[in-house]
Order: C-alpha cells, then structure tokens, then sequence
C-alpha cells in the first residue's frame, strides 16, 4: 500500500480503517456465501474436520452467519484417540475452529455455486 | 488546593471554636482566612489585597458603625448559637466538596449561559476565565477599599453593612472549617454577590432559608452513581450520622442521599465530571460574587425541588430497616440468579434468533443469499416434478424482497424458528415497504452489530441493515472492445480475454436470469412490456458479446470459438441458448459448424489411447487427461444445445449446414474425432426424421409442410458428397482402429488383444458405439448403391468385431456390447450379425 501518511495521526486512523474494512467486505461477502452453501445441506450428513485434527460425521442441523454448526447423531472417526468423544450424541462447532467440511458431490451443485461467487464478486466490487 | 480539599481535617476544632466565635476570633479566623485565600488565590496580589481588605472591611466597618456595631453584636450574639447551627449545614462545603461540585454541576446543566462568563464550569473554562474571576475580583476590590477607607458615601455604607454581616456569616464557616469565603459563599449561593447589595435582613432571611435546604442542596451531590453496593454503603451510615449528625457536618448530605435520587444525577460520569469541574469555579466565582441574580434564582429553584424531598431524606429506623430489608432481598434475588449467568433462557433465545433473523433480511434475497435461494427453488421445481409437494422455503415478502433464509428445510430455527419467521415476516414485510418509502431516511444502525456481525461499508457510511436498490444504473461500457477493432484479419483472443469476455457473459446472462425470475405479474401488461424490452436489450448485449456476428475468418480461432473452447465456455452454452431467439441460434450453429475444425476439441481431440499408460510423460498424461475433459465436457454441455437447435431445424438448414461443413472442412478429419460424430449423427439423425416422416411435428410449425422437393434434392445431393468424401476412411474413424494404427512396438500386440482391461475395453465399446451409431445414420440415409458402398467399406471392421465378440478371451459383457454396436449398423441395413458366419 503506497499510501502517504500524513502528520495528522487523523488521517492515518483512517486508511487503515479503510483497508481493514475492505478487508472485512470480502470475507463478510464469502462467508454470506458459503453460509448460504451450507444452508442448502441442512439434514445432510456431513463430516466436519476440526483444527484439532478430530473429525466429526453427523447430521448436520443448523448453521449460523458465523457458520456455526450444529450436528446430530455424530460419530468420530477415530474413536480410539478420542473416547470422550463416544457419549455424544450431538454438538455445536464453533466456525472458527473448523478446517474442511466434507460433504457427498450430488448435494452441490457446482454451477450454481460459481454463479453465486460470480455474484458475490460482483457485490463486493460495488 | 490540598488545603483546600483537607479542611476537612480542621473542621472539629474550628467547629468547636467557631461555636463559641468571638470578635478576637473573628479577626483571627480573617487572618487564616486570608491566609488561606493568598494560597487559594494563587498569585495575584491585586486579589490578595481585595480579599484582606475585604475581610477588613467587614471588621472595619463594624468598627465604625458603633452603635450598629453592638446591635450588631447583639444580634450576631444572640444569633451566634442559631447560626452556628446553622452553619452546621451552611458549612456542608467544608465537609463534602463534593457538595459544592453538585451544585455547580446541577447550575451547570440548568444555567449555563448567564453563569457562564466569570464562572468557569469545566475546568479548562475555569482556568481560562480565572483570570476574569479575578478581575471581577478586582473590580470588586477596589470598591471595597474605598468603602473600607472612605466609608463616606452611603453606597459604602450599604456595602459595609453587609461586610459585617458577611464576615459574621463568612466567618462561622471559617471559623468552623477555615474554608475560604468562597466555598461556603457559592455553597450557600446566594448570599455573597446579592448579599452584599441587600440588607441584612435580607441576608438573614436567606441564611435561614438556607439552613433548610441546605441538606436538600447538599444532597444532590451524592446521587452520582448509586450503585448498589454505594447504596449498601450509605445505608450503614445512614444508620451512625443522625446521632452524629449535629456534631459532625458530613454526616447530613449523606443522609439525603438514597431518598434524593431522582432526575438530578444524571450519569455517574457526568456529575462526578461536573464536580470536578464546579469546584475551581467556585473558587474564582466565591470572593467576587458578581452576578447576583441568575446564582441565587437557581438555588431557590433547586431549595424548593430539594424541600418537597427533604422529609425523606431522614429515614426513620423502621425505613431504614425497610430499605435493608429490600436491599437484602434484592441481593438474594441477584445471588439466586447469579447461578443462571450463562445459561439463556428460550426467550434469550428467542430474541437472538429474531436478531438473527432481522439481521437476514434483505431487500434482494438473491443477492446475499443466492446460492440457497436458487438451489431451493431448483430441488422445489424438481420435487413436484417428482410429484412431492413442498411448500416455500424461501420467507417470500413481495416481488423480489425477503428474507435471507432458505434452503431445503424451513424450520431451521425449530418450532420457535417457526413461529418467529411468521412473525417476523409479516415484519419485515413492513419493513420493506417503510424503507422503500423513505429510503432516504437511514436509521438502520439499531441492530447493526448487535451480534458482532461485520458489516459492509466504511465507518462514515454503514451497510444499512436493508438496503434496497434504488437505481440501475445503465451500462456505458462499449459494447465490445474487440468488435470495435477493424481489419480483416487478426489474431485470435488470447486466453485472458477470453477469459474476461467469459465472464462479461456470465455477469450478463445472471443478471437475464435474475431479470427473468423477476417477471411481473402477468396482469400487469405495461410492466411485462418494459420487463420484455429490458431483457431483449439484454440478450442484445449478450449476443453482442458472443461476437458470432465478427466475419468468418477474421480470426483463428473465430473469437466465438475461442468462447466456446474452454470448459467454462462451454459450459456457458446452453444457458445461453435457452435465452437466445431461434433465428440467432441458428446463425450461431451455423458459425459453430461453419469453423467446427478450429475447436479444439476437434483440432486437438485426445489421441488414441496407448497400450502402455507409463510410456507417456507427466505433462503428457496431464495434456491427453485435459483434452479427454474438455471433449466429455463438450459433449456434455454443447452438444446437447447442437441437437436442440438442429431439431429445429428443417431439411433445409440440415442440408445447408452439412453443406456447410463438407465444404470448409476436411469431413473425415471432424468425424474421426467424438464431438464431429456426435455433430453429424445428430444432423443425419434429424435429416432422416424429417424424410420419413414428414408428418407436421406440432411443437414446430415451421416442419408442418411437406419436405419440399427441393430441400429433399439438396439433402440428398450433400448427402452423397459427404458420403463420398468420407467412405475412403471410414474405416479410421472407429477409435480401436485408430488406435491399433497408431500402436507400434510391443504396443501393438497388445492393443485389441487381452491385455487391455475389461474396463477399458468396454470405455472403448462405448466409444465405437457412437462410431457405428454414425455409420448407421449413415447407412439409413444412403441411397441403395451407396449402402453397398457403405458394407463393402466396413466389411473387414464387421467380421473382425463380430469375430472378437465370439472370441473366448472377451469378456461376456464386451462380446454383448460388440455385437449390439454392429447389429445398430447392420439392423438399419436389414441385416444381423447373427448372420455372419
């Protein structure tokens, strides 16, 4: 960023409001999309892998803007390493330690995907 | 000003003495008095003199005064105990300052103007306007002098009087906590500036009044914040001060304190600020005392809020055993639900979803939500299709406007969701209407945020939570950059233009698309009109974009082709032909056909496979894996669009275009590659329908007449040319030929031969069988002589087909498949392979 910084720390505040905002704008913009993805998939079963390497298969209930996630009946896939895991029966995951979604190919539909980030895209150059 | 602040400290002994005040300790206390005004004042001796003079003054002038000296006497004697009791209020400065800030504050908030000049109330004010404090001091000052040094003239006189009065009244708080003069005058507010105009009685009058109010005033002050465990803490006093109450001074403005909440405090922060702030003024403002009238008005005004509160103020035992009780209870109660802190309750949860879901509405649902609104209305369509019916997923609020939630299943926020949508849609609904109505009016910031959501636009102008467009603003792009390029010839689009124009298109066709979904109702004929011009300008655009209308030749590839080469092209093609009028989709399936040989499906078709997959390079493998994606994709997505429009077509445009692509192209090259016989079967295919049964098709009016004899003669003169050109190598055209050609070495053992995989071998069954599915089109359109032509050509391919098929080494399923693909060709002909031998 070539952005000359004036003697007023005023003006200084305020590009680097600007930057983070636009900053903000895009990923505000791609979480509304993929929020809107993962609305689709609700009562789907999905496997959710954690940052913590745990993952998670089970129905997936709810999701949020922040893309919370809800799931029912889960099972974790190496139940050996993680046995606390066996006596539950549903959870909520926060967004923000999720890794990958998996999710069945037949339940995307890819075309209409990259139109919506074809829109999104649009939005955000608005 | 630790002095200040700390004659607290000095208060019990100069109470005591004050009490019993004598003349001697008046002067006395004048003397510290004045002292203590040199280090209040701060510097200016002009001031210091003023102050010592007046003190004198008043001592002087009592001196003077002889006879009204000892009435004076007498009365300040007889009255000394009153006032001493009273200056156990009036002197309330001395014990809280925060009294005096309250005041002050309270002015503050209700007089600034009048006040404002001499008598700072922010601190900053009160260090810029000291000095006119001072000056007015000054100005006081030298009036005072004289009158103490003349004393002639009755003004002076009128002056004195009060002097004497004011030390006395001066005094007692000084005497009791040598403040100096100023706090105790602006305490008391009224009486120094008025006070040394009006008469003593006049003085008195107010001093009396003011022992009244006095804890009323001084109440105030200490309503700042109130919290609870404040309010705890004044209880437990509460219950020492009324005995110490006439001893001590601090003891009553605490006092009134619980009771005399109302209005005043304000908040915490402002009165403590404004505390902070009054008490400077009044240094500066106390000696001088000039503005007489808007300070007393106030206090009056205030005397009278605080003398309706002042019986409360002092609560019984059993009040105070009241309040403590409550004070108990409340504290259980916030205990008993401490337990719950982190837990919601359904109506905490309730209410975050509604803010969830006020937060989802949008104007456009398509926009932020696009993906899942299309792909439910998509799996919707497709569900009563099936025959299931479903009701709306999408919270639909008017033409284009709803909420921002969807998906397959509605209840996402369960049976409280539910019922919170209802609800909420029926809001929303009323939202969007308000907001269409005044959009200029934007308040929309009240839930922005509300749940940490980050929102669009910059701090100076918020994302409105609904935001609805309100101007479309026209295109001025120009049409197309490269259709504005002249000349003949030019070189083909590189591979980011083509990639730009692409997407141009796709913007163009979702926004048809978006325009088409939005389709007025079909009542409304002027809006369908309007709604009919803009999409046709946006196929318009669209069509101009496509750039089927550049010349030929002017590039190779033609810029369209270079379109429809990539996969995201090709894609692209059957939405845009579903949007597209007939007459253009057949100028474009004319072009298509016309430069068919610069695809690169057809230019760079996947070579023939290789026996032995490891002879290849990686970028080999990589390169054969892309052109064997972008044929199956082309045949997936363009072909489809070819048949669709072909199957439009009358005999005529059949002929015309076979004609087409027998002349610009080398008909074996095409053919030999999957996508040229897919192109081919599909226009034979169609040629013959229309032949055979020329029967009116009621889905097009344009084949309802016979095959016009004319046409038929042109079919079947290309016909024959195609054929022709094309029987030499028909041969070449079955992919296992092309591959046992192209084989060598070890390789060549081994294509045809067992070693290929059942899998693979059946991949290449499925690919002969579009091959003889061809020559079948082929053999069905032939004329008598030519089907001979046609058999003698593939004889050798026949035999060696139905022969592998017999062959033990194949796989029964293989064997089916070689037999079924010969059988296509030779049932057309009346012939089955069962009858080779």
């Amino acid at each position: 960023m070539n952005i000359k910084i004036q003697d007023s720390t005023h003006s200084t505040r305020y590009i680097d409001i600007y930057i983070t905002q636009r900053t903000f704008d895009a990923s505000q913009l791609f979480i509304m999309l993929i929020f809107s993805f993962f609305k689709t998939l609700t009562d789907q079963v999905i496997t959710v892998e954690l940052k913590n390497d745990l993952s998670i298969t089970g129905t997936l209930k709810s999701v949020d803007q922040f893309l919370n996630i809800r799931l029912d009946g889960i099972s974790v896939e190496d139940p050996e390493r993680h046995p606390h895991m066996l006596a539950v029966k549903n959870c909520f995951i926060r967004g923000s330690v999720v890794r990958y979604v998996r999710m069945a190919a037949r339940s995307v539909d890819t075309t209409l995907l990259e139109d919506a980030t074809r829109r999104e895209a649009k939005e955000a150059k608005k | 000003m630790s002095g200040f602040f700390g004659f607290d400290t000095s208060l019990p002994g100069r109470g005591n003495s004050g009490a019993q005040g004598g003349r001697q300790q008046f002067s006395g206390f004048q003397a510290s008095n004045v002292d203590e005004t040199f280090a209040l004042g701060g510097a200016g001796e002009e001031e210091d003199l003023a102050v010592y003079t007046w003190g004198e003054g008043g001592m002087g002038g009592g001196g003077l005064l002889e006879g009204g000296d000892d009435l004076n006497d007498e009365t300040f004697g007889g009255d000394m105990g009153e006032i001493s009791n009273n200056f156990q209020f009036s002197s309330q400065p001395a014990p809280a300052p925060t009294t005096k800030g309250k005041i002050a504050s309270t002015q503050s908030r209700y007089k600034p103007k009048p006040v404002s000049d001499p008598f700072a109330f922010s601190e900053d004010d009160f260090y810029s306007s000291r000095p006119t404090a001072k000056k007015t001091t000054s100005a006081k000052a030298p009036s005072r002098p004289k009158a103490s040094t003349a004393q002639s003239g009755s003004v002076e006189n009128l002056w004195n009087k009060p002097a004497v009065s004011s030390p006395a009244w001066g005094t007692a708080p000084s005497s009791m906590t040598k403040p100096t003069p100023p706090p105790s005058a602006s305490y008391s507010s009224q009486p120094p500036a008025p006070g040394h105009i009006k008469s003593l009685e006049e003085i008195e009058a107010e001093m009396a009044q003011m022992a009244m109010p006095s804890t009323s005033t001084a109440a105030p002050t200490q309503q700042k914040v109130l919290s609870l465990e404040e309010i705890e803490k004044q209880m437990m006093e509460q219950i020492e001060p009324p005995r110490q109450a006439t001893p001590q001074q601090p003891a009553p403005p605490r006092e009134a304190t619980p009771t005399q909440v109302p209005g005043l405090a304000g908040s915490g922060y402002a009165s403590q600020q404004a505390l902070l702030d009054s008490m400077f003024p009044e240094l500066g403002k106390g000696p001088a005392a000039v503005p007489g009238q808007p300070t007393p008005a106030f206090p009056a005004g205030q005397m009278q809020e605080g003398q309706g509160q002042p019986q409360p103020p002092r609560p019984s035992p059993e009040e105070l055993a009241r309040m403590e009780e409550l004070h108990k209870r409340i504290t259980a109660k916030i205990q008993s639900m401490g337990k719950y802190n982190n837990l919601m309750g359904s109506s905490d949860k309730d209410f975050i979803t509604r803010i969830q879901l006020s937060q989802l509405a949008t104007a456009d649902p398509y926009t932020s939500d696009f993906y899942a609104q299309v792909f439910s209305a998509l799996k919707r369509s497709r569900m009563i299709a099936e025959g299931q019916g479903d009701g709306p997923t999408v919270v639909q609020v008017g033409a284009g406007m709803g909420l921002g939630v969807g998906g397959p299943v509605g209840n996402r926020f369960g049976k409280m969701g539910q019922n919170t949508m209802t609800k909420l849609s029926t809001q929303v609904k009323k939202l969007v209407e308000n907001r269409a109505q005044h959009q200029k009016v934007a308040n929309t910031a009240a839930l922005q945020g509300a749940l940490g959501r980050v929102t669009r636009g910059n701090a100076a102008a918020p994302r409105p939570v609904l935001a609805i467009p309100t101007s479309n603003k026209p295109e001025n792009r120009p049409a197309s950059q490269l259709n504005q390029q002249t000349g003949v010839h030019r070189a083909a689009l590189t591979k980011k233009q083509v990639m730009f124009a692409l997407e141009e298109l796709y913007d163009a066709i979702l926004e048809l698309e978006q325009m088409r979904r939005e389709a007025p109702p079909p009542t409304a004929m002027e809006e369908i009109e309007i709604w009919h011009a803009k999409c046709q300008a946006k196929v318009d655009i669209i069509w101009r974009r496509l750039m089927v209308m550049e010349p030929l030749d002017i590039s190779n590839p033609h810029p369209f082709i270079s379109l429809v080469n990539p996969i995201k092209g090709q894609k692209l093609f059957p939405r845009l032909l579903r949007h597209l009028p007939h007459t253009q989709s057949i100028t474009l399936l004319s072009l298509l056909i016309a430069t068919y040989t610069q695809l690169d499906v057809v230019v760079r078709a996947p070579p023939p496979p290789v026996a032995d997959a490891s002879l290849l390079t990686k970028a080999d493998r990589l390169d054969r894996a892309k052109r064997e994606a972008e044929t199956d994709s082309f045949l997936q997505f363009v072909i489809p669009g070819v048949d669709m429009i072909i199957n439009r077509c009358g005999l005529g445009l059949v002929a015309g275009m076979l004609a087409i692509s027998a002349q610009r192209s080398e008909v074996w090259r095409v053919a030999a590659t999957r996508p040229g016989v897919a192109l081919y079967t599909a226009l034979l295919s169609k040629a013959q329908s229309l032949i055979r049964s020329p029967t009116p098709d009621p889905m097009n009016s344009q084949q309802n007449q016979q095959v016009d004899p004319a046409e038929l003669e042109q079919w079947s003169k290309t016909f024959t040319y195609f054929l022709h050109v094309l029987l030499p190598h028909l041969n070449d055209l079955f992919p296992s030929s092309v591959a046992q050609k192209a084989a060598f070495g070890p390789g060549a053992y081994l294509i045809g031969g067992d070693a290929v995989s059942d899998r693979e071998g059946q991949e290449m069954e499925r690919r002969e069988a579009e091959v003889w599915g061809f020559v079948a089109v082929l053999a069905v359109n032939a004329a008598e002589e030519d089907q001979t032509n046609l058999v003698g050509a593939l004889r050798e391919k026949i035999l060696h087909t139905v022969q592998s098929s017999r062959h033990p080494t194949v796989s029964p399923a293989r064997a089916e498949m070689k037999l079924r693909n010969v059988n296509m060709f030779l049932n057309g002909l009346g012939l089955d392979a069962s009858m080779i031998e």
